[in-house]
């Protein structure tokens, strides 16, 4: 090892090129773009992603693997509408985390390309749980023929609604409840993702009011606690849970102590369970304790969930050794490629096609033809006039 | 003419201060230092400190425009515009604020491949828009003529991304002519320029003909064409030898103006074709907040602006002798 002489990165910026360079055999492996996507994969009838014929055809190898990331929303616990402990505002966040269908989302927006989140833990993070016992009880129910959990229906979301306070999304007053949404989505193709949210929340009768601003400005809303409901994200920086449950470690509180939990979620039993597991090794002790934490969470809700994001990689056939790892930097060494089997292949997809320009010529050639003679007898007339 | 260049360069110097006030203003409305430390740092786990920290480090601890803390006039030099923006009057640009360069060598660096593109896109267009458009005037009133000018006005009106997206999927991937994108040193770099050098000729020839065009169009119908060819001198003669010459100062106004900006760099051009020129040294300074690269590119602009314009008014007086510079 290393098993090539050279690697070269190349910044390439924009995601059509890209793309069509990985196609022409330019780059070894890519991504898949939302663009690109219906190009490369097709869903069978099983549900299951698989290349398209012209990726097969030129042998292109497809991996998946889901990222240890989470994508989610989240209450702000600070404040009095959406925030709190009590029972009541464990079942409006319970309702709102129901009408969240995730499941959705991701097939509308990210082409199938996640899992949704019953826990901050992605399912490639040690005590992430997995079949019934993974299971958010307070959004899903267990199917048991089809061995999987399902979400808990509107009717149920809006009986817990009224529970919470807020029969058909209105409060003692008859006041419809108004929560507002904090989100730094400012590019036009984002529109359709927060009109989905106002959907989902209409369904509970709950009238979202959009607050979308740039980063910046979204970061010292963050800050500064004036938000209830937001998105936000986060990619693992060591695989292990503590980096994702310090996302809610009261201690960690954004408005308080500057730290990254954004919802301010402060719950004792949960920040002492915290510091029993943050130093513990992987262990069934520490499952246990790490059980308790998800129970915990999924109860209080204090985020709507999400999902984790699966990537999707593509490789041609002359890569060797190529596996998914987003944690880790050091895999080059691993890899094989057929140089000589790649230069073949590149020369071959990207012969020249140089006919159509030569017909273009012509094309323009004979069009102007009968304007040059019609002028040139023009001209001699006048001459001769 | 060196007392009204002089006059010039006296004028241009409010300009250069309005211009670079301004960017400050916009900048630090949209961004704050601590956001742009917030942005560089990383964003996650950053500390209070460690924010003050880095704005001590890059200077950005002051305030924005006045200090109210100083006296005198430290209330205006004790401040973030005046520390940042003063160097920049002898091409001190400083090192960027997200990675440190040395902001002055990158420009010289990016300059050449930015040059390498602009410069031929630029030459072939100014000739190629001259010649279509002569054509058109020469045909006018026939079909090529009439069709022509339609294709003009389609052509202008397409986006500029159209055609590069466009040319990449037919000149690239379909016909396999060129690379879709790349950048390499020397004689290598050919084989990435010439897609681009097509693409960027394609995308200013409707505007480019339809107005040359119009200016040769209006020539035509002058007293000294009538006389020429009163004269028994031939239409193509007529053309190319007498309106042409007659037509250069809309032609250098249009042309001379852009010279300075052939620097600078395509903003969008770069970047989609991975070319590490200014162009896509800008679009990542904005994109990153980096407010050193982006205050002296500004700077640079307006410079050049400036001198674009200084040069057209010489030209004039190069080839129409009625004008002179007092």
């Amino acid at each position: 090892m290393p098993f090539i002489d050279r690697i070269i990165f190349k910044l390439e910026k924009e995601a059509i090129p890209r793309w069509n360079k990985f196609l022409q055999g330019y780059y070894d492996n890519s991504g898949i773009t939302s663009e690109s996507f219906d190009q490369a994969v097709s869903i069978s009838s099983a549900g299951r992603a698989e290349l398209t014929g012209p990726m097969k055809d030129k042998s292109i190898v497809m991996m998946t693997s889901v990222l240890p990331s989470i994508f989610y929303s989240g209450f702000n616990m600070s404040d009095d509408v959406v925030g709190g402990y009590s029972p009541e505002k464990q079942k409006l966040r319970q309702a709102i985390s129901i009408a969240l269908d995730y499941e959705e989302f991701i097939e509308i927006f990210n082409n199938g390309r996640g899992v949704p989140a019953h826990s901050p833990l992605p399912p490639s993070i040690f005590g992430h749980l997995g079949g019934k016992e993974g299971v958010n009880q307070y959004a899903y129910g267990w199917n048991e023929g089809k061995a999987r959990g399902e979400r808990r229906s509107i009717e149920y979301a809006k009986k817990l609604m009224a529970e919470a306070g807020y029969p058909g999304g209105r409060d003692h007053d008859g006041r419809p409840l108004t929560i507002t949404f904090d989100n730094p989505w400012t590019g036009a193709d984002s529109t359709p993702m927060i009109n989905w949210y106002m959907k989902r929340f209409k369904m509970l009768g709950i009238q979202l009011e959009n607050r979308t601003t740039d980063y910046n400005r979204f970061q010292e809303k963050m800050l500064g606690g004036n938000f209830q409901f937001f998105v936000w994200g986060w990619n693992a920086d060591y695989p292990d849970p503590e980096n994702f449950f310090f996302l809610l470690s009261g201690p960690n509180s954004k408005v308080r102590h500057g730290g990254e939990n954004v919802s301010n979620y402060d719950n004792p039993e949960f920040n002492r369970l915290f510091k029993v597991m943050e130093n513990m090794d992987n262990s069934p002790e520490r499952l246990v304790v790490i059980r308790e934490m998800v129970e915990i969470l999924q109860k209080d809700s204090p985020w709507a969930w999400g999902y984790h994001p699966v990537a999707f990689g593509l490789y041609h056939g002359w890569v060797g050794n190529m596996k998914s790892n987003a944690m880790a930097n050091n895999t080059m060494k691993y890899l094989r490629i057929d140089a000589k089997k790649r230069e073949e292949l590149r020369r071959r997809w990207n012969r020249p096609n140089l006919w159509p320009i030569a017909a273009l010529i012509a094309l323009i050639i004979l069009s102007a033809l009968p304007a040059a003679i019609s002028i040139r007898k023009r001209r001699g007339k006048a001459k001769r006039g | 003419m060196l007392s009204y260049i002089t006059r010039r360069a006296l004028y241009a110097i409010p300009i250069i201060i309005g211009v670079n006030l301004l960017t400050a203003l916009l900048f630090f409305y949209v961004n704050t230092p601590d956001d742009m430390a917030r942005k560089i740092l990383g964003e996650k786990n950053i500390t209070a400190q460690a924010i003050e920290n880095w704005k001590e480090d890059h200077g950005y601890n002051l305030p924005a425009f006045v200090n109210t803390k100083e006296a005198g006039a430290a209330k205006l030099t004790q401040t973030i515009f005046f520390q940042k923006s003063v160097p920049l009057l002898w091409f001190d640009f400083g090192r960027s604020d997200r990675n440190n360069i040395d902001i002055g060598r990158s420009i010289k660096e990016r300059m050449w491949a930015s040059l390498a593109i602009s410069v031929p896109i630029f030459f072939l267009s100014v000739v190629v828009n001259l010649f279509v458009a002569m054509m058109l005037a020469y045909y006018r009133s026939t079909y090529i003529d009439l069709w022509g000018v339609v294709i003009a006005v389609v052509m202008m009106s397409i986006s500029t991304l159209f055609y590069i997206i466009g040319g990449q999927f037919l000149l690239g991937k379909v016909l396999r002519l060129f690379p879709i994108s790349g950048y390499d040193t020397g004689l290598y770099s050919i084989k990435f320029l010439v897609m681009p050098v097509i693409i960027g000729l394609i995308g200013s020839l409707g505007t480019g003909a339809r107005f040359y065009r119009t200016v040769f169009l209006e020539e035509m119908n002058k007293d000294y064409i009538r006389t020429a060819r009163a004269k028994g001198l031939g239409e193509g003669k007529v053309l190319f030898k007498h309106a042409l010459k007659n037509a250069m100062i809309p032609v250098l106004t249009n042309v001379v103006v852009s010279i300075p900006f052939l620097f600078y760099g395509s903003l969008i051009m770069e970047t989609f074709f991975a070319i590490p020129g200014l162009g896509s040294f800008t679009i990542d300074a904005i994109q990153s907040q980096d407010f050193a690269i982006v205050r002296s590119m500004v700077y640079l602009g307006s410079l050049l602006y400036i001198a674009g314009l200084v040069m057209t008014d010489i030209s004039y007086t190069l080839v129409d002798p009625r004008v002179r510079l007092e």
